[in-house]
């Protein structure tokens, strides 16, 4: 068992450019954290990481997109990820901390902790290339051979709980402009007009 | 020894402002803030569309750039970018009947524009202009003062020596209510109507004593220095205080909130995360509104009763209610074309409208013709939209936090949730009335209800935007109460910030300032 940051501080360099979901929680502080950009998507509602990731995946289908979830995110809308399973997108990366519990609401288990196992779940949604790992080599060694090949790939990794805070208390107002941020990083990194109707936004307000 | 000299819970202007300080000193800093964006009533977003920057709360500015926080680090928030803009139109009330009063920052022109109502009212606002030029170089300087002490009544003698006039004068303007304020020098309701919206922007309704003051200070500096917004967003000073006090090597946390206060033996030995952490520190600084203070970081059972009496009747003003809209094209308004370019154009009605406005917020009831402002940032900052493009804000000084009624009958919701649409439709009919393009104009628009602000910043108790009514109970030397108006609380080594100190709300850092000096004398 690892700690989230542990394991994403060993593959930061992998993630210039590549637009992340992040489930909101203690998992999007320490990203965002970790690397500060308009690229990071907060993901206010739990488990919209495998539907919104899936989006962004099939509109950008030459660049990586990757998902940061969590074991309850992801039992909570497990039909995301049978649509993965069904639609293939290559370069789809879902990672998975499970730390078996519902970490910002007072630790309630959840399932992962007693019989279900999200990586045969995803195998048996038709997800191909899903691994369990559970030590920070482990981590990085998945993460990057995940970066190198054809996806979808399903990760799983079994982390601590966070050491520090785990409370988070989203900026309400700032939602939309979080959308719009990641709206225009994914238009700049694409260097190209993403929406017919997008309206010509200058490239930094602030 | 501990981990930090000073630890600052929340990351307002106000406590940003003091970490400034403290850390150019050499202390070690640590700002913990609970939402995950710092700012606090400071902070810009892009709320409507892409591109489209609207400020959340505190939108007009000058105060800062005339502030001892942005002289003593100048360089600094220049190497930040940090910029003012302001343009010659400052503001202007919209009259029934499509007429408009403006205000410009020309002086001839806006005697002109008050000559047209009546040639008594303009020489009553020369006279008035006179006045503040006289003595605003000697009372500005009052509001980074700290009250009450030595170094404020040596000002207010010298005040009076230099004019007893002047200052007789000045004295009757504290204590004055705005409708005495107005109705003393001024015969004409059009020229009244350009000063009485700015005691409401407070909670000053036209009876209230001490709103003269507002009235007096922000309408006057407002014509003569301009309204002056930060290029970018009002956020565009919160991103350079963060940058500045990185720099200096203050440590700041969001999303960390600060569950309590730690107490031993009488004294603040710091903070315990809602996580579990605790954090010690020699200091600590709390910019918290009072009511979530003390009985709430502070346990009760650390306060004196009598202070914990008084302190729980700090009061709240009326609430506030936006609506932000991304707009196509400007507004046309009928009373004149040049309208469009004034930074606030305020709708008001009369002193008896704004009255009743004031009696309804307080009753509850919704009001029926709000005291409105609505601000065109764009043609100050046009980097505010895309090209071509612009934002507005329409801005309600006030409505009930909790609705029991509605003073126009027409609106039966009891919440904000079913409520804040048919209001926000009513204020729209209030400005289309005066700018009939308005409504094919919006392109977006979003809506802020009272529990949203209040859920967004706690410290804005039941959307009270300035954290606290500025009656005069409860400003300079009784802000938050009397005795406690120099930042201590009776904790040794908890220290208070924020708008609910003096000098109170605004966007001038007086408050952080003021803290910081003490705290860098007493150590």
């Amino acid at each position: 068992m690892f700690t989230r940051v542990e394991g994403l501080k060993r593959v930061l360099d992998l993630f210039d450019g590549v637009p992340v979901m992040v489930t909101v929680g203690a998992c999007w502080v320490e990203w965002d954290a970790l690397r500060p950009s308009d690229g990071n998507f907060a993901l206010k509602t739990l488990g919209s990481g495998s539907s919104v990731g899936l989006g962004v995946a099939l509109a950008l289908p030459k660049r990586k997109v990757v998902i940061l979830d969590g074991d309850g995110a992801v039992l909570m809308n497990m039909n995301g990820v049978a649509t993965v399973g069904q639609m293939q997108p290559k370069n789809l990366i879902h990672i998975v901390f499970d730390n078996k519990v519902y970490e910002a609401s007072g630790c309630i288990r959840t399932a992962t902790s007693f019989n279900a196992d999200l990586v045969a779940v995803a195998k048996g949604l038709g997800i191909k290339s899903a691994h369990r790992v559970a030590t920070p080599e482990a981590f990085e060694s998945q993460v990057r051979a995940a970066f190198a090949s054809d996806g979808p790939h399903f990760i799983v990794a079994e982390t601590k709980l966070s050491e520090g805070d785990s409370t988070f208390a989203y900026a309400r107002l700032e939602e939309t402009d979080n959308k719009h941020r990641f709206m225009r990083f994914l238009e700049k990194v694409e260097g190209r007009k993403l929406r017919e109707d997008a309206i010509d936004v200058k490239t930094s307000l602030r | 020894m501990a981990a930090f000299d000073a630890v600052i819970v929340g990351a307002g202007h106000n406590a940003l402002v003091c970490a400034l300080y403290l850390a150019k000193a050499g202390r070690r800093i640590l700002v913990l803030e609970r939402s995950a964006e710092i700012g606090g009533a400071l902070r810009s977003a892009e709320l409507t569309l892409p591109g489209f920057v609207h400020d959340l709360y505190a939108t007009n500015v000058g105060q800062f750039a005339v502030s001892p926080a942005y002289r003593d680090f100048a360089p600094e928030f220049a190497a930040a970018g940090l910029e003012f803009l302001s343009n010659p139109y400052p503001y202007a009330t919209a009259l029934d009947g499509g007429r408009a009063i403006r205000v410009y920052k020309d002086q001839a022109l806006t005697e002109r524009e008050i000559a047209a109502v009546s040639a008594d009212d303009a020489a009553a606002w020369r006279e008035l202009v006179g006045l503040f030029k006289r003595t605003a170089p000697q009372f500005l300087p009052l509001f980074f003062t700290p009250m009450p002490s030595a170094a404020a009544l040596l000002r207010a003698a010298g005040l009076l020596g230099a004019s007893p006039r002047s200052a007789w004068a000045l004295r009757r303007i504290v204590k004055d209510t705005p409708r005495a304020f107005v109705d003393r020098r001024f015969a004409a309701d059009e020229t009244k109507a350009l000063l009485m919206p700015w005691a409401y922007h407070m909670d000053f309704g036209p009876d209230v004593p001490g709103g003269a003051t507002f009235a007096f200070v922000a309408g006057l500096s407002g014509h003569l220095r301009g309204l002056s917004v930060a290029k970018g967003g009002a956020g565009a000073i919160t991103s350079a205080l963060r940058r500045i006090a990185l720099s200096l090597g203050a440590q700041i946390r969001t999303s960390s909130e600060v569950k309590s206060i730690r107490i031993e033996r009488g004294r603040a030995a710091g903070v315990t995360l809602a996580g579990g952490e605790t954090i010690d520190a020699d200091c600590i600084v709390a910019s918290v509104t009072p009511k979530l203070l003390f009985g709430g970081l502070v346990a009760d059972e650390h306060l004196p009763p009598a202070f914990r009496r008084r302190i729980g009747a700090y009061r709240y003003g009326p609430a506030t209610f936006v609506v932000h809209l991304a707009l196509d094209r400007p507004l046309e308004w009928r009373a004149a074309a040049d309208l469009a370019q004034f930074n606030y154009v305020h709708l008001c009605g009369g002193t008896d409208d704004i009255a009743r406005t004031y009696a309804d917020s307080l009753a509850g009831r919704l009001p029926e013709r709000p005291v409105l402002v609505v601000s065109q940032t764009t043609p100050v900052d046009p980097s505010r939209a895309p090209p071509g493009k612009h934002v507005a804000r329409i801005h309600v000084r006030t409505v009930p936090s909790v609705i029991a009624g509605d003073a126009a009958g027409a609106i039966d919701a009891r919440s904000w949730k079913d409520a804040a649409e048919p209001y926000a439709e009513r204020l729209l009919d209030l400005v289309a009335a005066q700018a009939p393009n308005l409504r094919s104009a919006i392109l977006a628009r979003r809506i802020v209800a009272p529990p949203e602000i209040e859920l967004d910043n706690p410290n804005l108790v039941g959307g009270d935007c300035v954290s606290g009514s500025h009656h005069l109970d409860q400003n300079f030397a009784r802000r938050p109460l009397r005795g406690w108006s120099r930042y201590a609380t009776p904790i040794r080594g908890l220290y208070m910030t924020g708008a609910a100190t003096w000098p109170g709300g605004g966007v001038h850092g007086g408050s952080g300032y003021l803290l910081a000096q003490t705290l860098l004398r007493r150590s």
